[in-house]
């Protein structure tokens, strides 16, 4: 593991008007890494991925890649910088086919990219989701829950990023195929040495494949903590609920 | 019978431009949302060009359609960047962006009748006034090129939007905004491009349709209301809905101008869009089938 951490969050604020949805958060991805983000619904996981993305601007703090500010860059620079999201609620285009969804997530290679670079991104993708091979000219809104995920997964792959974050990917997923997800996820940080940063509310799922966590409440850090370590306090679902509002404070 | 024939083909000539003027309000509606009341002023700057360059200034036809095709690109574009961007990046209310439309549209029209005159123009038709007679119907030779620049425009949006990678990218970007920034799409470009392309495609339409009426600054109003019914009955964002809406619209006002009277002709208009409000708010081919044709 790198000295300096591949993302670097420090004292990122974000408001929406009067609502302070993330207060002075920080926190770090080292290379190859899998770092879980875990809290409640509103506790500002998702406003945290926005941030990085760049959906929602800071209004205080600062974001690294690999020791670089990326603040002002705008979102759709963002992926041909290594970073991909697979946003909450996974924002494909329902209305175009498998294959068109996969074609556009090579689109930050930009108009020099070979047709060949871009079948062989596609071709990996679909070694690592078979099934989505068999429906590539379905309509991506035809798609179960299941293979939906793993397009936007696939979608995001395609800009071959170095970074991968993931919003709530296991939100309304049967429990086997949570399952299924984490294990491929597990596959591609080891075989691409891909770092990922991941917000769940299935928090032992998570867990179970991270190697560090940051626990958010109210739009603020207070547990960081190896992943093994976090698995095994048994007071974790109160700290995740809210219960333990001492943290907080 | 044959009088019948004849309005009929009147009703497609003006149902043509209807429809391409719906379809260039479709072209920035279904990528930046926005609904572009200056779309009807496009319209007519294009019809008033298209006589001054070449009813009153004698350049060779080619010539005026490349100058208004770019011209009128460049005041698409204007009024995105001095109009209608500020406001999406402050994330102005729809609304609120509509109404500056309505801005931009009254210093269009404003401008033109200050700058070329008030009076309404004879504009000529590139290939003169005599009807050829088909099957004893006589038919005006700018009746085949309104209908036919239109279907060839109809052709090339077909092929721009589900043949090109820019397609793809314009309806990634209608359908979900943020997910195309997120794969890299600059949606912001792609704005600025939807009303280049809405200015280009409006301005064309009132160089076609101004041979068959006249061209005046004050047209713009009638173009908007009809352009816009034309695209909410054919169902905003679709483009099968945008010709099917133009050539209804053509044939119910044709038909309500020879059988009944001129001032009805826009009273049907309205008429018209109640009854298919009525029985299908989304319009003809609105939302339930816009993922099968894509949204354009």
């Amino acid at each position: 593991m790198n000295t300096a951490p591949f993302l670097s969050v420090s004292g990122l604020s974000v408001s929406y008007g009067q609502i302070r949805a993330l207060r002075d958060i920080s926190l770090n991805v080292f290379s190859g890494e899998i770092v879980a983000v875990l809290g409640a619904n509103g506790a500002g996981k998702s406003t945290l991925m926005k941030a990085i993305t760049g959906l929602v601007t800071p209004t205080k703090g600062e974001i690294e890649l690999d020791g670089r500010s990326i603040r002002r860059v705008p979102t759709y620079q963002r992926p041909g910088i290594g970073v991909a999201l697979v946003p909450e609620g996974r924002k494909l285009f329902a209305p175009l086919t498998v294959e068109q969804n996969l074609r556009l997530g090579a689109f930050s290679l930009g108009r020099s990219a070979s047709r060949r670079l871009v079948g062989e991104r596609l071709a990996e993708v679909l070694e690592t989701f078979p099934v989505l091979a068999d429906r590539l000219h379905a309509l991506a809104g035809e798609l179960s829950g299941g293979q939906q995920q793993m397009l936007a997964i696939g979608r995001a792959l395609m800009s071959k990023p170095q970074l991968l974050l993931l919003d709530e990917p296991s939100l309304g997923l049967a429990p086997r195929i949570v399952e299924d997800l984490f294990v491929t996820l597990l596959a591609l940080n080891e075989r691409r040495s891909l770092s990922v940063l991941i917000s769940e509310q299935n928090i032992r799922e998570a867990l179970a494949v991270a190697d560090r966590a940051y626990v958010v409440q109210l739009g603020k850090v207070v547990i960081e903590e190896d992943a093994d370590v976090l698995f095994d306090r048994s007071d974790i679902e109160d700290v995740y609920m809210g219960r333990r509002k001492d943290l907080a404070d | 019978m044959v009088s019948f024939v004849e309005v009929v083909i009147a009703a497609a000539s003006f149902g043509a431009a209807f429809a391409l003027l719906a379809l260039s309000i479709n072209v920035i509606y279904s990528t930046s949302t926005v609904l572009n009341f200056a779309q009807g002023e496009f319209m007519m700057l294009g019809g008033m060009l298209g006589w001054a360059l070449y009813s009153a200034m004698g350049l060779p036809y080619w010539l005026a359609v490349v100058l208004i095709a770019g011209g009128m690109g460049l005041v698409g574009l204007a009024e995105y960047v001095l109009v209608v961007r500020p406001l999406l990046l402050r994330r102005a209310a729809d609304i609120a962006i509509m109404i500056a439309t309505f801005g931009a549209a009254y210093v269009i029209r404003t401008a033109t009748a200050l700058g070329m005159g008030r009076v309404e123009r004879p504009a000529k038709p590139p290939l003169g006034q005599t009807p050829f007679v088909i099957g004893g119907v006589p038919i005006l030779p700018q009746s085949f090129v309104v209908i036919g620049i239109t279907c060839a425009v109809l052709i090339l949006a077909w092929w721009l939007y589900s043949r090109t990678t820019l397609g793809l990218a314009l309806r990634a970007a209608a359908f979900d905004p943020d997910g195309a920034q997120l794969v890299g799409i600059n949606v912001d470009r792609l704005n600025a491009l939807t009303f280049a392309g809405g200015g280009l495609l409006a301005g064309i339409a009132g160089l076609l349709i101004s041979p068959l009426s006249y061209a005046s600054p004050w047209f713009g109003i009638t173009f908007a209301i009809s352009g816009f019914a034309a695209a909410i009955i054919g169902g905003l964002g679709s483009w099968p809905g945008a010709v099917v809406g133009g050539i209804i619209l053509g044939l119910a006002n044709a038909l309500m101008l020879r059988y009944v009277s001129g001032q009805w002709g826009t009273f049907a208009t309205f008429i018209l869009i109640l009854l298919v409000l009525y029985i299908r708010p989304t319009g003809i081919f609105g939302e339930r089938n816009a993922a099968k044709f894509g949204t354009v």
